[in-house]
């Protein structure tokens, strides 16, 4: 009996160790990557080439697309400081999905506006908005109201507004620096391909001071949960994605701020409701669209156009945020799963979805179990303590060392954190977050993607992110 | 759900992934067996030192069979290395808590160093494996270091019939019928113990000075003694000499110098008792 434990015990050691190096390698690969990709675009930033791009006639207009469902906190803030943004052509398309707070009425109050029958092109099939609302002296801003469908139904109700040729998500509880656009077009226009998504980084405005849309002082959060996350999206942002987006194969982009093109997404079919995370799904679709067109594109991840979001600060938000991301990704990967291992997709078919498939999304019961059951092992005596004290390395060490490479990279690039104390804070939580904070949030994203298992497939759809804060703003 | 899932790619390459690891877990990667056999072929023909090497070499592939690490233990026992062996019995009991040959390890460490080992244990084995002359030779210690000598000594004498313990019997009983140094053969059993009918004082002490009856009246007695202990030179005081034949001559040397009395504060073993007799049975 004991003996046929051990066996099954051997056997799911052999699935953690393949687990862990495999994981650490491709982190590995990312880091250097990313470390290149990364200091390279600094090189270049240096430059400000972003000057060239606001003054030049020829830059493409952009229509930011904001959803917002019971945001009547934020929402007029959002406008403001998205009406101040340091781009030539834009237009602002607040999508009220149907709202049950006074959100439609403070954005009436604030710029006057006023309902127009203007003209509504159903490219994506959306249906009529209930009403546009319009003001000739605000002439960037439209706000549409749209019967309560869900983040998808708004965010296509959007496009089909939209008279540019690119358009920008932008969550209704974010701030976006004011040059955030235009670096974020810079890959777009700087290009020999085409450039259907141009993805950036989203930061923890946790802690700051936030004034008329605007941070005006820049601190970090005070509670452990908040500065781990902290951590985490530094360590995301900036070794993760710039190094799928150097391979030309990035599966994931924020949805909080993230420019796409927009006859591509309409010819893709639009953002889908099939999944919790549009945002992801979006990108599987483009993928789709432009390989059975044989199309050359590029869909670019670049680490400087910041966007700035509040993060969940109590562990019962976290977990929920978690579970969500997970279920989405969960689903959005085996939606398309004829990606999977088809060299059509390139490196995202053959190295990225399955990395995402198996180390992120289903990898992350493969680790929770592991965070249980290897000690188990070494109590009953299935593993001798040399290999115990390697896997406590893999996993707590190495993902310290990958942490705090991603803390000093920030410092070295982006410099967003400019104190000394800050750093030495953020490097301490570099630490901090792979004992205990990592293994807890790795249990909440195994139970998001059992909860896909256990059939669970539309779960608070259209709740996003800032939503689950509540009162975050205006403080 | 289920069908359209078993079509999936992502679930049917996790599937393919996860059937791999388990066919390197249990086929493809080296197994231990082959140098675990070597290493128990060696053993058994008692090269020690190549059976330890081959078999750390199949511990290295696979740290968990509780076999094994019992094997390691005694090949390590018998280099001579108890530590070593200790770590290795404790490792195999941790994985499989029933393993009998670790357990027989473990005690065997333990009475090698003087010891006790746990009697109830072994008679449990002792019932599983009856006859056998292993567990046979390790009860009967732990009898003996538990002070139940006869016990112990019954099994020493079926162990007599046995060609490998047949030498380490016959001393064990020397020793415990204090023979070693005699030439008289070994008893069959012990002999039974009788209390006098009537208590006699053979000796007192009062009025300053020592006496002792003789036929019936009191006669001052002049003590000139020797204090007689286990710390023999060249033996630890735990564990004095067994042969009767060192007694002799001590006993005969405390006679010569006119030592009329000898004082003895713990028990010594049982060859000195019948020295002693000898003695005093050609003294008086």
């Amino acid at each position: 009996m004991h003996d046929i434990l051990l066996r099954v015990l051997d056997y799911t050691n052999t699935v953690f160790l393949f687990y862990f190096v495999a994981a650490n390698i491709v982190y590995t690969i990312l880091m250097i990557l990313s470390l290149y990709t990364v200091s390279l675009h600094a090189i270049w930033a240096r430059h400000k080439p972003y000057k060239d791009l606001a003054d030049s006639p020829v830059t493409p207009p952009v229509a930011l697309i904001v959803p917002a469902h019971n945001e009547e906190n934020a929402i007029v803030q959002t406008v403001l400081s998205l009406l101040d943004l340091n781009y030539p052509e834009k237009e602002i398309l607040v999508v009220d999905d149907g709202s049950t707070d006074s959100t439609v009425e403070r954005l009436i109050e604030k710029f006057q506006l006023r309902p127009l029958d203007l003209i509504y092109r159903e490219s994506l099939k959306t249906g009529r908005p209930k009403a546009i609302y319009h003001n000739p002296e605000w002439p960037q801003l439209f706000v549409l109201s749209v019967k309560h469908g869900g983040k998808p139904h708004a965010l296509n109700s959007g496009i089909n507004m939209a008279r540019s040729p690119y358009f920008c998500t932008v969550d209704a509880d974010c701030i976006i620096e004011s040059d955030a656009l235009l670096r974020l077009m810079a890959p777009v226009t700087q290009s020999t391909e085409e450039t259907v998504v141009s993805g950036g980084i989203v930061r923890i405005a946790n802690g700051c001071t936030i004034k008329e849309g605007r941070i005006t002082k820049l601190d970090l959060p005070k509670t452990w949960i908040e500065l781990c996350q902290t951590v985490e999206y530094i360590r995301t942002f900036l070794f993760g994605r710039p190094g799928w987006s150097a391979l030309n194969a990035t599966f994931i982009t924020s949805g909080a701020f993230c420019l796409l093109h927009k006859e591509s997404v309409i010819k893709a079919g639009g953002f889908s409701r099939d999944t919790v995370t549009e945002d992801i799904d979006m990108i599987a679709s483009l993928r789709h669209y432009m390989a059975a067109h044989k199309r050359k594109y590029r869909i670019q991840f670049t680490t400087d156009p910041i966007c700035w979001t509040e993060a969940p600060r109590t562990v019962k938000m976290l977990a929920r945020q978690r579970r969500r991301w997970q279920l989405g990704l969960t689903q959005t990967i085996l939606k398309n799963q004829n990606m999977m291992f088809n060299p059509k997709y390139g490196l995202t078919g053959l190295l990225s979805m399955p990395f995402h498939a198996y180390l992120e999304a289903l990898g992350c019961v493969v680790e929770a179990l592991g965070t249980v059951l290897i000690p188990v092992s070494y109590v009953v005596g299935g593993m001798p303590l040399s290999m115990f004290l390697v896997f406590m390395f893999l996993a707590i060490g190495y993902g310290t060392l990958l942490s705090m490479g991603s803390v000093v990279l920030e410092e070295i690039t982006l410099r967003r954190y400019p104190k000394l104390k800050h750093v030495m804070i953020l490097m301490a939580y570099a630490v901090l977050e792979n004992i205990g904070y990592r293994q807890m949030v790795t249990i909440f994203r195994a139970q998001g993607v059992l909860q896909y298992f256990a059939g669970r497939k539309h779960w608070e759809t259209v709740h996003h992110k800032g939503l689950e804060v509540a009162g975050a703003h205006g403080n | 759900m289920g069908i359209s899932l078993l079509r999936n790619r992502a679930i049917l390459g996790g599937i393919l992934l996860l059937t791999l690891l388990g066919c390197w877990e249990f086929w493809w990667k080296p197994q231990y067996r082959p140098y675990y056999q070597s290493g128990q072929a060696q053993y058994l023909r008692e090269d020690y030192a190549k059976a330890l090497s081959s078999l750390k070499t199949a511990y290295a592939i696979e740290p968990n069979a509780s076999e094994l690490v019992t094997l390691l233990g005694w090949t390590h026992f018998k280099l001579r290395q108890p530590e070593k062996a200790r770590y290795y019995f404790q490792r195999a009991l941790k994985i499989e808590p029933g393993n009998e040959e670790a357990y027989l390890g473990m005690a065997a460490l333990e009475l090698n160093r003087g010891g006790k080992a746990e009697t109830a244990g072994l008679e449990r084995i002792m019932r599983k494996r009856p006859g056998d002359p292993d567990v046979m030779s390790l009860l009967a210690a732990a009898y003996v270091q538990d002070g139940k000598n006869s016990l112990g000594a019954n099994l020493y004498r079926l162990l007599l019939a046995d060609k490998n313990y047949r030498q380490n019997a016959s001393e064990a009983l020397e020793e415990l019928f204090g023979l070693q140094g005699f030439s008289d053969p070994i008893p069959s059993s012990f002999a039974p113990l009788t209390r006098a009918e009537n208590t006699r004082v053979p000796f007192r002490a009062t009025e300053n000075s020592m006496w002792r009856q003789e036929s019936g009246n009191w006669q001052k007695y002049y003590v000139a003694g020797v204090n007689f202990g286990p710390g023999t030179p060249g033996f630890f005081g735990s564990d004095p000499p067994v042969d009767g034949k060192v007694y002799s001559t001590y006993l005969q040397q405390t006679w010569q110098m006119n030592a009329n009395v000898m004082r003895v504060y713990t028990l010594l073993p049982p060859s000195f008792y019948r020295a002693f007799k000898d003695a005093t049975e050609a003294g008086s």
